[in-house]
């Protein structure tokens, strides 16, 4: 019974000297001071914490926290964005919902599930399921920015396919999967390309994506609103293919190389031009980080318009509360796609984004 | 930093800036926590700005009624971390030795920091989960006692109690590699 209380006074008193010493810059010797009698038993314990709180005193690096920052609000303004359009877009995501149910009754539901997981790689006789339901998606997205994210997020799943195939000494399948992954990023340059024809001259006039870009006045007509959703959607595919190319620069070289000679220059002005906006981007954040932490916090409420009750459900709650959920996958897909093991010596160095324009 | 609650309620109704404080304050903490939970760190670095592209577009279901913000945000983290290792192929991985030690200016103790570090990874994987959780939370996470109990969903009674025997069961476990090292 003594030993049950003296251990709950330990638990206590360990507590209290761990939260002087990490928080308040106490030493050991001064709390092993103030507790004499249980000096014997707290000395080792708190060394032991003292070598934990030392050995994960980690940071991330700087360059990883700019890239990180960049990223979010971009991802920001995007999803602001997205609910944005979803006002006007209601009958095409019915439309999208009705044949999604369709397409999965038809091919079996259960069975497309299993096929499009990441377990499932060539050589696997679900593998063209996941290849038909792969296909559904890409037929079923609407605009040039959610067939790029797409294909970013199908890029890595063939990556990561390969890696296996390779692993498991399937060299043929994985060179099939290798001319695959070759197609899809042909297929990335041309929708880069097509972005450059509809953008035209002046295309150093449009504007990137910033974080504390203006939402959409009120009283505006349907036209002019589509108007403005085109060019932010084009400038963000811009910028989602330059982080792409910035990300994958041997895959693009070897892209270039393949490339005939009629398209080539064209291909070279687009990934230019591409990689220019993620950088002008990115400078564009970094400026207003500089200019937010000088001169304090501005009120932006702008994006308060964004209409709350026609946003997709929001299930975070009850992930949160529940240790054992179900892992939702598809912002995985979209945030994570461009990032490979190995990469972060590959991603643009802050300081030399913020000197760097290509020309 | 502006109050807390304040900035989440803001954050609430859309202010990018307001989610921006919170994720500056947040930021090296929950990327601790990753890395002393997984080990790997450009995984890490993904997972952690996963994390908070989530938190952002969950922001507006958190409820305070009690549990604060930095316990929302780690259960979120948690979950992810969970997500992670049902998922975790065969990927090469980055060792914890590539990560940046940042407490001190002395080379010889930078790379006495990454040999703990590794070890330390290595001598919680011993711990039984709760034992692990606790660590993770306190000391990479930094989070207080009440933060890391309302987390866990425990007691901060039960909490302070784990803490005690996870230090203790840490330093067996380290005493034990030093002495295996030095035969």
């Amino acid at each position: 019974m003594r030993k049950v209380k003296k251990d709950k006074q330990l638990n206590t008193i360990l507590e209290e000297c761990l939260e002087r010493i990490l928080v308040n810059g106490e030493t050991v010797a001064q709390c092993l001071e103030r507790y004499p009698e249980y000096a014997a038993e707290l000395e080792p314990l708190l060394q032991t914490a003292m070598i934990t709180s030392e050995a994960v005193d980690i940071q991330p690096s700087p360059e990883f926290k700019a890239r990180a920052r960049f990223e979010l609000r971009v991802e920001m303004a995007r999803a602001d964005e997205k609910k944005r359009r979803s006002v006007f877009a209601w009958q095409p995501r019915w439309a999208v919902v009705v044949v999604t149910v369709v397409v999965v009754v038809l091919l079996g539901g259960g069975t497309v599930l299993a096929a499009d997981s990441d377990n499932t790689i060539p050589g696997n006789p679900l593998y063209a399921v996941k290849l038909a339901t792969e296909n559904v998606r890409l037929a079923l997205s609407s605009s040039d920015i959610s067939k790029a994210e797409i294909y970013a997020a199908l890029v890595d799943r063939r990556v990561a396919e390969i890696e296996r195939l390779i692993d498991r000494g399937k060299t043929e399948l994985a060179q099939r999967t290798v001319n695959r992954l070759k197609r899809y990023l042909a297929t990335m340059s041309r929708l880069s390309l097509a972005i450059q024809s509809q953008i035209g001259p002046g295309a150093e006039d449009v504007e990137t994506v910033t974080p504390d870009e203006p939402s959409v006045k009120p009283a505006v007509s349907v036209q002019e609103v589509a108007a403005t959703v085109r060019a932010e959607e084009r400038a963000q595919l811009q910028v989602l293919w330059g982080r792409y190319i910035v990300n994958h620069p041997d895959e693009i070289r070897a892209m270039l190389e393949e490339a005939s000679p009629a398209v080539k220059p064209a291909l070279t002005r687009a990934i230019i031009d591409s990689v220019n906006s993620y950088v002008n981007s990115y400078q564009n954040v970094l400026q207003k980080l500089k200019e937010s932490q000088s001169s304090g916090q501005t009120d932006d409420t702008s994006d308060q318009e964004a209409d709350d009750s026609s946003g997709e459900p929001d299930t975070s709650n009850q992930q949160t509360n529940d240790s054992d959920r179900e892992p939702g996958t598809s912002n995985q897909q979209s945030g994570n796609s461009n990032q490979q093991p190995g990469d972060s010596s590959l991603t643009p160095d802050a300081s030399d984004l913020q000197s760097t324009t290509i020309k | 930093m502006q109050d807390e609650q304040g900035l989440v309620r803001q954050a609430q109704q859309g202010d990018k800036d307001a989610f921006a404080e919170l994720y500056e304050a947040y930021f090296d903490k929950i990327y601790r926590y990753v890395v002393i939970k997984i080990g790997n760190k450009v995984e890490a670095e993904d997972m952690t700005q996963q994390i908070f592209l989530k938190a952002y577009q969950s922001i507006r279901s958190y409820k305070w009624k009690g549990v604060p913000f930095s316990a929302w945000l780690f259960r979120i983290a948690h979950n992810q971390i969970v997500d992670f290792f049902r998922k975790q192929s065969k990927r090469p991985t980055v060792r914890l030795e590539d990560v940046v030690v940042v407490s001190s200016d002395n080379p010889l103790r930078t790379v006495e920091s990454r040999f703990d570090i590794e070890r330390l990874r290595t001598a919680t994987l011993q711990l039984t989960s709760a034992q692990q959780e606790v660590i993770s939370l306190r000391f990479a996470g930094g989070l207080a006692i009440a933060e890391v109990a309302r987390t866990m969903g425990k007691s901060e009674g039960a909490v302070k109690a784990l803490q005690h025997s996870a230090v203790a069961a840490l330093r067996k476990v380290l005493l034990v590699g030093e002495e295996s090292e030095e035969r």
